[in-house]
């Protein structure tokens, strides 16, 4: 690309980026895209006026009323009742907003709102009288006043009200860079204002910011009850269903209205509730909880009636990761930082505003009032009355209402989830052995004496605490006074130390649980000595702990270690030997032959020592089966798993974190397999039995989202699966820091999301996250995860018009990765597809049929017959043959691929639209001749 | 498939069509002087007719020799492709002829002139001015990226939406529409600087919707 051209694009980029954002948010991001490039800065200030201001002459002409901009014939200059029209100061939906002043010699200037042509008829200038009568009516210090009214010349009903000078609510906000108590004070008043309407029985139905203004002195003004509609006084509020209604709803701005809107259900009291959410989400992150631009309006519509909105602080969270610099200049109008806004956000103000949010009218906060009571409340340090929607009932309806119907349309081009997921796996019985070899019957006795009377804290007749408190709280609130209380008996306080270390590991309490480890260790050492066998078990915790939150270096040094201590203390013929091997094959990356090796080597040595149905083979065919996964070896990864879980579900409890995790594990392998029906069902199952557990803050639900992602990206549920990711990634980060694989991960199927949703600067954003992320943690040059989302986000770039550094960045990646694997493997073949599409893109029609044969052959080897990825490899080769004329052989590849991909889909959508156009053209081709 | 002599125009254009879009190179010149006949014909009697506002409509004007032209035959997808970007070409030549017309300046050598009187009922002297402009101001947009003015090309000339023109062009409607966006702000922007206009910004006044 030639540099007028790379100048064009980066123009682009930025216009289209600044048109979407206003005020300082523009400002920042011009200031930061053009970095002192100041003939582009004026070149694109100028675009944006251009923007935003009149049509050329010529344009109207060609584009007549029809056009995108809805044109219309502009009244400036004439004489509309008794006032002169001054200029255009506003467009909606429904027409237009001019300035007037009285021609009598009032002086007075007003606004005048005209309906454009096209909505003229008898049913409008009906409606027009209709709203001229209610609003006579609605005198309120915060409501537009409505002056006068008529019909223009040309048969158009017109209004006169108030003028406002004033910025809508939430440009002010900005502008004045006001925190969130004072826009929340600000929003109440809205709130009253809303109210009042609504006592007078009018809804307002369109509430949105350019209808809120509020003025210099700070005054709040509502306008445009444009559609607002008179309910019928002799009905109670509750039984309004005027079918009369439902044609209105194509004037609606489609981001601000409500589901019932959306749907042409009846519209109360409760719809304008729910644009009052959208107010405030928007007042607190700038941000709206469904997205506007980029999808289609039925997309949209879609989103509005079936999504759960993102909490607000998730929101933050979100706009910080994809956008830091933006979301930095959002939080600052605050007078805050990004972190500290979604703290801020996070409980009461998240709960208020989902609870206005909510899909069904009868569950959001019944009136205005109680929503401004909320915000009171909230500003007071009051309780607020809004309750969270649970987890389940918030996810579970969606997942149990999705039909498979949908499925026609999903397209993967890759797998998205290496599943790397084993989250518990001791099996207690082995565990307590261990324990009891250990100690001496007096310790433990002790021990569990202190736990059952930590436990008694939580029985109701014995605690003014009242209620039952999960282990968790129970640990929370009393394990440092416990502790504390064994000051003089050292050897109990270590062996209870380590036990609530355990504890809290189990509940995801990472880092305290490390803490308590860590005392408990150095106490062990210092009576008995580093030689001592309860020192070596709490030394091999600790190592396991240090693998699961992501330092793997370090974790299979200790591992190591812990190894030749057991092996050397114990003799080789032991189950905490077999503990050892899997621990340290955990620890080691999955393309490692070591790792299998090591797996292989404990799952004999328990068939040696234990009975054939013990939960510790079931432990070893479970990470057995996560190696096979990743080595695409899905069949005999199910095997395995299915394998465990008989065990499992015959040993353990069904809500046992172990049988959690095999299920888990097989969910994973099921949908790599496309099993998704199979999937889904067991994950239905397994997600109930998490949640009772765990409850909703735990890793547990954090893998299982992911999951369900996965699934619903399967099925081509890509926003909704976009959520779930995000959901997942929150509790990641949260629960095992920034750093952890699983954030790698999970981070990573954002960014294959975001590109199918069509944003490939945040799907760039979000893999490079993942890559730094992941070159802190790992042999970056060796490790093919790694090389791999390197492609990806190569791939990337050729959708970003960067085609000659997408083709550079995948040869260079896929060198790396033929260097790092002794032998080829599916990332590789994965990545020659993508570098083959990018040859096929420039032409480089020879180069991308060979890497595409060596890719077919590859797959055909390893795969079903049927399997999506080897019609995704037909097909590419198919438009090889058809671009360098060879029909016969481009037509039999298509055949044989097409059929594949309308039951499956597998590719990018992209792909799959230039192949099925290739595939027309050759079919119209051979009919011509 | 190759056209012969004495052909009505209809199965004439099929067969450049056709050639077209197998790689004749000469196959557009001489499709574009039937498509100019047909195409003013019908503005022509856009003209005379009843409607009494006399909007320049490309839209309706190119679909409509579409229709006439290739309705009867059956076409190919890529020949309909092909059509759609010789038509957009040939609705700047006759909009160009109009406006030079209008603003009575010599033509610069060529087909057809266009009555005067025709011209003064279609455009009035600024969209004439803005034509002109555009042209120009085109010309440089694609040595800038011809992607971009490719775009702009078909959905200001050729009428396509941008679900067409991303067929057309092989694109994504996303990308179809951030280049029409940003097209269309440069070009009246150019335009503005070119016919000494100003540019004001509506949103630094307070405003009322």
């Amino acid at each position: 690309m030639d540099h007028l051209s790379e100048r064009w694009m980066r123009l682009q980029d930025l216009f289209v980026s600044a048109t979407e954002l206003e005020g300082v948010e523009r400002a920042a991001l011009l200031d930061e895209g053009c970095c002192g490039d100041d003939e582009l800065r004026l070149e694109i200030e100028a675009m944006l006026r251009a923007h935003a201001g009149p049509l050329m002459e010529v344009e109207e002409a060609v584009f007549g009323t029809e056009s995108e901009d809805g044109v219309e014939v502009g009244l400036v200059g004439q004489v509309v009742g008794s006032y002169e029209v001054i200029r255009e100061i506003g467009r909606g939906g429904m027409g237009m907003v001019y300035l007037a002043e009285r021609v009598d010699g009032y002086q007075q200037q007003v606004a005048l709102k005209v309906v454009r042509s096209e909505f003229v008829d008898s049913e409008m200038a009906r409606r027009f009288r209709r709203e001229r009568q209610i609003l006579a009516r609605l005198t309120h210090p915060n409501i537009a006043q409505l002056l006068d009214g008529g019909i223009t010349d040309d048969g158009r009903p017109f209004l006169v009200m108030q003028r406002i000078d004033g910025l809508p609510i939430t440009r002010h906000c900005d502008e004045l860079r006001l925190g969130l108590v004072d826009r929340l004070r600000l929003f109440e008043t809205v709130c009253r204002a809303v109210l009042f309407a609504h006592r007078n029985l009018i809804v307002h139905r369109d509430l949105k910011p350019s209808n809120i203004l509020v003025s210099g002195e700070g005054e709040v003004k509502l306008l445009d009850f444009g559609i607002a509609k008179l309910l019928d006084p002799s009905d109670d509020l509750e039984s309004i269903a005027d079918p009369g209604t439902r044609s209105e709803l194509r004037l609606m701005t489609p981001e601000h209205a409500a589901p019932e809107q959306v749907k042409g259900e009846p519209v109360t009291t409760a719809t304008d509730t729910y644009a009052l959410g959208i107010l405030l989400y928007e007042l607190l992150t700038a941000n709206r909880p469904f997205k506007g631009h980029d999808t289609s309006r039925s997309e949209l519509e879609r989103e509005i009636c079936e999504l759960p909105p993102p909490p607000p602080s998730l929101s933050v969270a979100r706009r910080n990761r994809s956008d830091p610099k933006g979301m930095a200049t959002i939080a600052a109008s605050r007078a805050s930082t990004p972190e500290r806004l979604r703290r801020q956000l996070k409980g009461d103000l998240d709960t208020i505003v989902l609870h206005a949010l909510r899909k069904e009218p009868d569950r959001r906060y019944a009136t205005a009032e109680q929503l401004a009571e909320d915000i009171r409340r909230y500003l007071g340090g009051d309780p607020v009355s809004a309750q969270a929607d649970t987890w389940s009932y918030r996810w579970g309806r969606f997942v149990l209402r999705h039909s498979w119907s949908v499925a026609a349309g999903v397209f993967f081009f890759l797998c998205l989830v290496v599943f790397a997921g084993i989250i518990f796996r001791q099996s207690r019985s082995l565990e307590r052995e261990r324990d009891r070899a250990r100690l001496g019957q007096d310790t433990t006795e002790q021990v569990t004496q202190v736990l059952v009377d930590l436990f008694e804290v939580a029985d109701p007749y014995k605690s003014p605490v009242g209620g039952s408190l999960r282990v968790d709280e129970l640990l929370e609130r009393h394990s440092e006074r416990v502790i504390s209380s064994l000051e003089d008996q050292p050897a109990v306080q270590g062996r209870l130390r380590h036990v609530l270390g355990k504890i809290h590991i189990a509940h995801s309490q990472f880092s305290r649980g490390r803490e308590l480890l860590e005392q408990a260790l150095s106490q062990r050492r210092s009576i008995s000595g580093p030689e001592d066998a309860e020192a070596a078990g709490i030394f091999h915790d600790l190592a396991v702990l240090r693998g699961r939150t992501g330092d793997l270096a370090e974790a299979r040094k200790m591992l190591r270690r812990s190894l030749a201590w057991h092996e050397s203390h114990r003799g080789e013929e032991h189950e905490t030997v077999a503990q050892c091997l899997q621990d340290l094959a955990e620890a080691l990356p999955n393309s490692s032959d070591e790792k299998l090796e090591l797996l292989e080597r404990a799952l004999e040595l328990r068939r040696r020592i234990l009975p054939p149905r013990h939960v510790g083979i079931a432990s070893s065919l479970n990470d057995l089966a996560l190696v096979r996964l990743d080595q695409s070896r899905f069949e005999e990864a199910v095997e395995l798993l299915s394998q465990s879980k008989s065990i499992v579900d015959e040993a353990l409890d069904a809500g046992h974190p172990f049988a959690l995790a095999v299920r888990t594990n097989l969910i994973g392998a099921l949908i790599q397999q496309e099993r998704l029906e199979e999937g889904l069902a067991l994950q239905q199952e397994n997600l109930a039995q998490q949640r009772r557990i765990f409850g909703d803050e735990s890793v547990s639900v954090a893998n299982s989202l992911n999951s369900l992602g996965t699934i619903l990206a399967r099925k081509g549920d890509w926003s909704l699966a976009e959520t779930a990711f995000e959901e997942s990634l929150d509790l990641w980060t949260r629960l095992l820091g920034p750093r952890h694989p699983q954030v790698v991960n999970t981070t990573r199927n954002l960014g294959r999301i975001a590109e199918l949703l069509g944003r490939p600067e945040e799907a760039l954003a979000h893999l490079n996250r993942a890559i730094e992320l992941r070159w802190d943690s790992s042999q970056p040059e060796e490790d093919l995860d790694y090389l791999f989302i390197k492609a990806q986000a190569a791939a990337i770039l050729w959708q970003l018009g960067r085609v000659d550094a997408a083709e550079e960045a995948l040869e260079e990646t896929l060198t790396l990765m033929g260097r790092a694997a002794q032998e080829s493997n599916y990332r590789i073949v994965d990545a020659q597809v993508m570098l083959a599409e990018v040859k096929l893109r420039i032409g480089r029609l020879k180069e991308a049929e060979a890497l595409l044969l060596d890719s077919l052959g590859h797959r055909v080897e390893r795969l079903e017959p049927e399997h999506p990825k080897i019609a995704e490899a037909r097909c590419g080769l198919g438009r090889v043959f058809a671009r360098s004329g060879r029909r016969e052989e481009a037509g039999q590849m298509f055949r044989s691929c097409l059929a594949t991909y309308s039951a499956w889909g597998l590719a990018h959508p992209d792909t799959v639209a230039a192949t099925q156009r290739a595939a027309r053209q050759l079919a119209s081709g051979d009919t011509d001749s | 498939m190759i056209p012969s002599v004495g052909m009505e125009a209809e199965g004439e254009v099929t067969g450049w069509l056709h050639r077209l879009a197998q790689g004749d190179g000469d196959a557009f010149d001489r499709l574009v002087p039937l498509l100019y006949d047909e195409m003013r014909r019908i503005a022509s009697e856009n003209l005379r007719g009843e409607r009494r506002e006399h909007t320049l409509g490309t839209t309706a004007l190119v679909h409509e020799a579409y229709l006439r032209l290739l309705a009867g035959g059956k076409i190919g997808a890529r020949d309909r492709t092909q059509f759609f970007g010789a038509a957009s070409r040939t609705m700047r030549r006759i909009l160009v002829d109009y406006a030079r017309a209008r603003k009575s300046l010599k033509r610069g050598g060529g087909l057809l002139t266009v009555p005067l009187d025709e011209a003064q009922r279609l455009l009035t002297h600024h969209q004439a001015s803005e034509i002109l402009a555009i042209d120009e101001a085109l010309d440089r947009l694609s040595r800038m990226n011809d992607r971009a003015a490719r775009v702009v090309h078909l959905r200001f000339f050729g009428g396509l939406n941008t679900e067409e023109i991303a067929a057309v062009l092989e694109i994504s409607v996303r990308s179809v529409h951030r280049a029409w966006v940003t097209g269309r702000a440069w070009l009246r922007k150019e335009v503005a600087a070119d016919l000494g206009i100003a540019l004001t910004d509506p949103t630094t006044s307070p405003r009322q919707e």
